[in-house]
């Protein structure tokens, strides 16, 4: 039985701040719930989240189990920044094997309901087994309890919210929970907190409602410590003053929300249309940041601990509710050919109540109507709806039927890559390692299509955010179209946005501050003597870590670092981009040089460096170390 | 010469969405003369003759940063976009 924060205190144990000191170990199969604490030098080399993450997984979970298994685990964590005063604290993950890629995958969510986890006594919870019934979960100040979740299974994501907040009797509870989607192991189901906020990537929802977990909700009273008060308030003073003097994050963000990018990337050129077939999408600005802003919407919405406020409240004629966001009306508008704004929110609001990824959705509503198209799709399995280019209430229906997976639904809850192998077009599929793209064209942003083929989770813009430096300019300018320097850019952002997928702090931190402004919070919150050297290491232990998790998993290396072929051979047909393919092998070789990898994984060398000589044993008892 | 300006975000409010402009001139001019002649713009996105920090400038969907900056060589029909710095996911 491990020892509580105040009999540690008690016993003179100088405790790292920022932790709240346990995490909760839920096992769903025998129904038992235990308090564990990790080692702090454990806490030390991860520090929380997305690091802790990949972590517990390669220390519990063995890569080659089947995602659905009750021998997954989904680790929910915040990072010991959580819940504190730094600015855009407001933040939690979860960590699992994807049922979508088969690899290790976090997927980071923003709202009130991580700093609730942790002002409820806990910095993680450790979710594994499965339930033979329904159940869900209730922390609330250092206590919990497993709770029968009969009633709200086959609810919404609103319902079952509104419901446990009635049973339980108190409005502040806050609730993370599946929908319809989730339980109906929808591959790219995700988790939705807070009605409206989504750890949305990869299927998270999928592999809880897999354990028969409806909800977690959390309520609670308590407060992380600071180690370094002085320290930790002259550190936050720093990153606010950066962030507010900021233009992105003080200016356009809080204004327009991050759909104010629609006509940004669509004016560069990039902004995918019909699956990838071009990028540009000549009436985008009716369903950009600026059109929302001036006709749907209500009010903005900031996270827990948030002074840029980027998140929407919308109403149109049909429904409202929180966003859309840039990807969301980028998946469900060009993605689709479609410019219906009611449309592209009526779907948005359904995929927050049934628990979808919007990204993946409308993605592959957009494959779906490719196949069509192209003649590849029966017919009957439609059932009188046509998915044409620009049908607004074809992606409305079609987001119901992959939640219940009826009918066409239940081939589009497989994902972009299965959907397109079953119909026998393969090369349809825009995703990488199983997980369809999202909201650029690389063939006009070269360091992007990197930063998409080495992501260590599939499809993702926000492993490397290369759309910042290519397009926006921040931190700097770079040329978009050339490919010398892109690596190393690359590498920089993987590393630091590992760091901050960790800490955890939103991303949109970066647009005005970077490493070096972080690392006084996080020696300040936890007392560990934090240098800038030491959190860029971290960084690449993280990336390398899950790169070896995934080589595991199943044999992950230079063939999965690629591209759709559309994108590596078929010049974009028109626009500022015209002309251009995705010359991928140049920066890929200049990037495994600057990794220290060869042909995608990890040297011995290399992961000796970062401390992870039982990793580098692992692989080559496998024969998976490169020589 | 007809020249289209674009403009977006913060910029909207102060200068609409769209200008098309009918200039009087036979041969290319600069980014620079062209926006001139919209009243205050330039002031507006430049300092010290150059472009201010993340302020972003395209021809035909071409950032000026990698062409001449605003001596870049306008063309009939050419469309130019204005944008503030903004950023997103």
């Amino acid at each position: 039985m491990s020892k509580s924060i105040i009999e540690r205190f008690v016993e003179g144990e100088i405790l790292p701040g920022g932790y709240m000191g346990k995490f909760l170990r839920v096992n769903l199969t025998d129904g038992t719930l235990r308090d564990e604490t990790l080692p702090d030098e454990v806490l030390r080399n991860w520090i929380g989240g997305r690091g802790l993450g990949v972590y517990l997984m390669l220390k519990e979970v063995d890569p080659k189990v089947d995602p659905f298994s009750p021998d997954n685990k989904l680790f929910i964590l915040t990072g010991p920044l959580t819940g504190t005063a730094a600015p855009e604290s407001g933040r939690w993950c979860s960590v699992t094997k994807s049922p979508l890629t088969g690899t290790i995958h976090d997927s980071q969510s923003g709202g009130k309901w991580g700093p609730e986890l942790k002002f409820a006594g806990y910095d993680g919870i450790i979710i594994e087994g499965a339930s033979e019934k329904p159940v869900y979960l209730w922390i609330h100040d250092g206590k919990a309890e497993i709770r029968d979740a009969k009633h709200l299974w086959g609810k919404d994501t609103h319902a079952t919210t509104d419901m446990i907040i009635e049973e339980l009797g108190d409005k502040n509870i806050k609730v993370m929970c599946i929908g319809p989607a989730g339980e109906n192991l929808v591959r790219f189901a995700c988790l939705i907190n807070d009605k409206g906020r989504a750890a949305g990537r990869g299927g998270h929802g999928a592999v809880m409602g897999s354990k028969k977990l409806k909800a977690i909700a959390v309520r609670g009273t308590m407060k992380p410590a600071i180690a370094d008060e002085d320290r930790f308030r002259e550190a936050v003073k720093v990153n606010v003053d950066k962030l507010k003097k900021s233009p992105v994050t003080g200016e356009a963000l809080p204004k327009y929300g991050t759909a104010v990018l629609v006509n940004i990337i669509n004016k560069h050129g990039i902004l995918p249309t019909r699956n990838f077939q071009t990028g540009v999408h000549p009436t985008a600005d009716k369903y950009s940041g600026e059109t929302i802003a001036e006709k749907i919407l209500v009010r903005r919405v900031p996270c827990w601990g948030c002074i840029i406020a980027c998140g929407r409240y919308t109403k149109v004629a049909v429904g409202e509710g929180d966003g859309p966001e840039y990807e969301t009306v980028w998946a469900f508008g060009a993605q689709t050919g479609t410019d219906d704004l009611t449309a592209i929110c009526k779907a948005n609001y359904l995929c927050n109540e049934l628990g979808l990824d919007t990204i993946s959705m409308g993605h592959v509503i957009g494959t779906l109507m490719e196949l069509y198209e192209k003649g590849k799709v029966p017919i009957e399995k439609l059932r009188g709806l046509e998915p044409k280019w620009g049908n607004g209430e074809a992606i409305v229906e079609l987001t119901w039927r992959t939640a219940y997976r009826s009918g066409i639904g239940d081939d589009l809850a497989e994902g972009a890559k299965r959907l397109a192998e079953k119909y026998g077009a393969p090369e349809v599929a825009m995703v990488v390692r199983g997980q369809e793209l999202p909201a650029y064209d690389p063939r006009g942003a070269q360091g992007h299509g990197l930063g998409y083929a080495t992501s260590n989770r599939g499809g993702c813009h926000l492993r490397a955010y290369m759309i910042a430096p290519e397009v926006l300019g921040v931190p700097q300018l770079v040329d978009r179209f050339e490919v010398k320097g892109k690596a190393e850019l690359v590498k920089t952002f993987q590393d630091g946005f590992a760091v901050i997928d960790s800490l955890i702090l939103c991303k949109f931190n970066t647009f005005a501050t970077w490493v070096e402004d972080w690392v006084g919070m996080l020696a300040g919150a936890t007392g560990f003597d934090y240098s800038v050297n030491d959190l860029n290491t971290i960084g690449e232990r993280i990336w390398n870590a899950e790169r070896v998790f995934n080589i595991l998993a199943f044999g992950d290396g230079r063939q999965y670092d690629t591209l759709p072929r559309r994108l590596l051979v078929e010049p974009m047909p028109e626009g500022p981009a015209r002309g251009y393919t995705v010359k991928l092998s140049e920066m890929l070789n200049e990037y495994y040089k600057l990794r220290g990898w060869i042909d995608g994984r990890p040297t011995r060398a290399k992961l000796e460096e970062l401390g992870l000589k039982e990793l580098a044993d692992r692989l080559e008892r496998e024969g998976l170390l490169p020589s | 010469m007809r020249v289209v300006i674009e403009f977006f975000a913060t910029l909207r409010d102060k200068y609409g969405r769209r200008i098309d402009l009918n200039l009087n001139v036979n041969e290319p001019v600069s980014v620079r003369e062209v926006l001139s002649h919209v009243e205050g713009l330039l002031d507006e996105i430049t300092e010290n003759g150059r472009l201010k920090e993340m302020y972003k400038v395209l021809v035909n969907g071409l950032n000026i940063e990698f062409l001449k900056g605003l001596d870049t060589e306008v063309n009939d029909g050419d469309e130019i976009c204005v944008f503030p710095p903004a950023g997103g996911g």
